[in-house]
């Protein structure tokens, strides 16, 4: 597969996620076509950081993660915003075809309003680790990390704080995806301790073609990195639409 | 409910020579998005310190984008804009007039010059709050912002409608979480 790549990195001890990790078991994320890309899907146990510049889509994917979730694996979903309000993601997903309050109806869906200060507390003290358990839920969608970076008075720095997001969400069991603003074009040149601790990282960008003002803007998606798995080493187009986001598989830039 | 600033008072605004805001935040608080303020950055249109997203934003800077803004608001085309505030100094600068709350950076930053909350009215628009948005599970700090509310005040009206058994406190971690009572499923 000559546009594969490995990260050398070996899976991590997953002990306590699902069925401990298998370096060659998936979990699909139920978006065909980033399946394809993953190789057949999530490593098991992999925390998915999606990042990119604003209005990339990088919500929109994480929508879809839960929506294809519901739909495709029965698996009840969270998602965790700290400044979309939720009326918005509601209207937001209808235009995508989606029906976020009847899967919240259906106890299929939990739409959390929060702030990062309480989020942390709360995962420390366990609460978020009731509602796994009353609702089942199976995955979840934190957005966005970015917000983390607004309460310089929260317990802990960069690097030691995202950890501990990533191991309390990972001790319920739950597949873990997380966005993350970047500033196109520069952000895959800065490592970011997000970017050292995520399992899989995926970039989005929207861009025009060239330096001309009336040049297309395309948009593109590229895993930058997959731990314990291959991957595709290309960006890929897609469009935004009724579904969610529609990859072009084939069109290799 | 979109609250709107008082005007600002160019003497408080004064008072904080020590802005200094990341890019995300000075997009919020200017109302232009972040792509918008990195390009007008690389273009020189404003002054950054440091490079990419760790780019921060001083009192010069944000008064600038302001007054920009502001012009282009008025009808100006961006060109016009920039040479309308090209000899924008520091004596000469417009006051910041009745910016619409439309982010909580915005909220936060502004917070200190909206006068005091009556309480009863305020546990009036927390409670709307709470049951527009169901699962919002929030420390006072936290609904300050998403309000554009003093913390202070904030908590107040949230420990009356527990009170009232409209919301329930959590102790956690250092801080209170509130979240309405019928959300029964949380210790």
């Amino acid at each position: 597969m000559a546009e594969q790549s490995f990260d050398k990195e070996r899976p991590q001890d997953n002990s306590g996620t699902r069925g401990g990790a298998d370096a060659f078991h998936r979990m699909p994320t139920g978006i065909e076509a980033l399946d394809q890309l993953l190789d057949g899907g999530l490593p098991d146990g992999n925390s998915l950081l999606v990042q990119g510049a604003p209005g990339t889509g990088k919500t929109i994917l994480g929508m879809q993660f839960l929506q294809a979730g519901i739909e495709q694996f029965d698996e009840p979903g969270m998602f965790v915003t700290f400044e979309e309000h939720p009326r918005r993601l509601y209207r937001d997903a209808r235009a995508l075809g989606w029906d976020f309050e009847a899967y919240e109806r259906a106890r299929q869906l939990l739409v959390v309003f929060t702030s990062p200060e309480a989020f942390l507390s709360e995962l420390g003290s366990d609460n978020y680790g009731k509602l796994v358990r009353e609702y089942g839920l199976r995955r979840v969608c934190v957005d966005s990390l970015t917000q983390f970076e607004s309460y310089p008075s929260a317990m802990e720095q960069g690097r030691v704080r995202f950890e501990r997001v990533i191991n309390a969400l990972r001790r319920d069991n739950l597949s873990v995806m997380m966005t993350r603003e970047t500033e196109s074009r520069e952000a895959p040149f800065r490592v970011t301790p997000e970017e050292y601790l995520a399992d899989t990282v995926i970039q989005l960008e929207y861009e025009r073609m060239d330096e001309t003002r009336d040049a297309q803007r395309v948009r593109t998606l590229e895993v930058m990195k997959n731990r314990g798995a291959a991957h595709s080493s290309s960006a890929h187009l897609f469009d935004i639409g009724v579904g969610g986001i529609n990859l072009h598989r084939s069109s290799n830039l | 409910m979109t609250p709107t600033l008082p005007t600002f008072d160019p003497l408080l605004w004064e008072a904080l020579p020590d802005l200094n805001l990341n890019i995300a935040q000075t997009a919020e608080l200017c109302g232009i998005s972040v792509r918008q303020l990195g390009y007008w950055t690389r273009q020189g249109y404003v002054m950054a310190q440091g490079k990419g997203t760790r780019r921060t934003y001083g009192l010069e800077s944000v008064r600038r984008l302001l007054a920009i803004r502001k012009a282009m608001n008025s009808g100006l085309s961006l060109r016009q804009a920039l040479r309308s505030v090209a000899d924008l100094s520091p004596s000469s600068a417009p006051p910041i007039i009745s910016l619409p709350i439309t982010s909580p950076t915005a909220a936060k930053a502004c917070a200190f010059s909206l006068s005091p909350s009556d309480a009863a009215s305020l546990s009036k628009s927390l409670h709307a709050f709470f049951l527009a948005n169901g699962r919002t599970r929030d420390h006072a700090g936290g609904l300050a912002i998403k309000l554009g509310r003093f913390e202070e005040d904030v908590q107040a009206a949230a420990e009356a409608l527990c009170a009232a058994g409209i919301l329930v406190s959590m102790p956690c971690a250092g801080m209170t979480v509130y979240r309405q009572a019928g959300e029964k499923n949380l210790g």
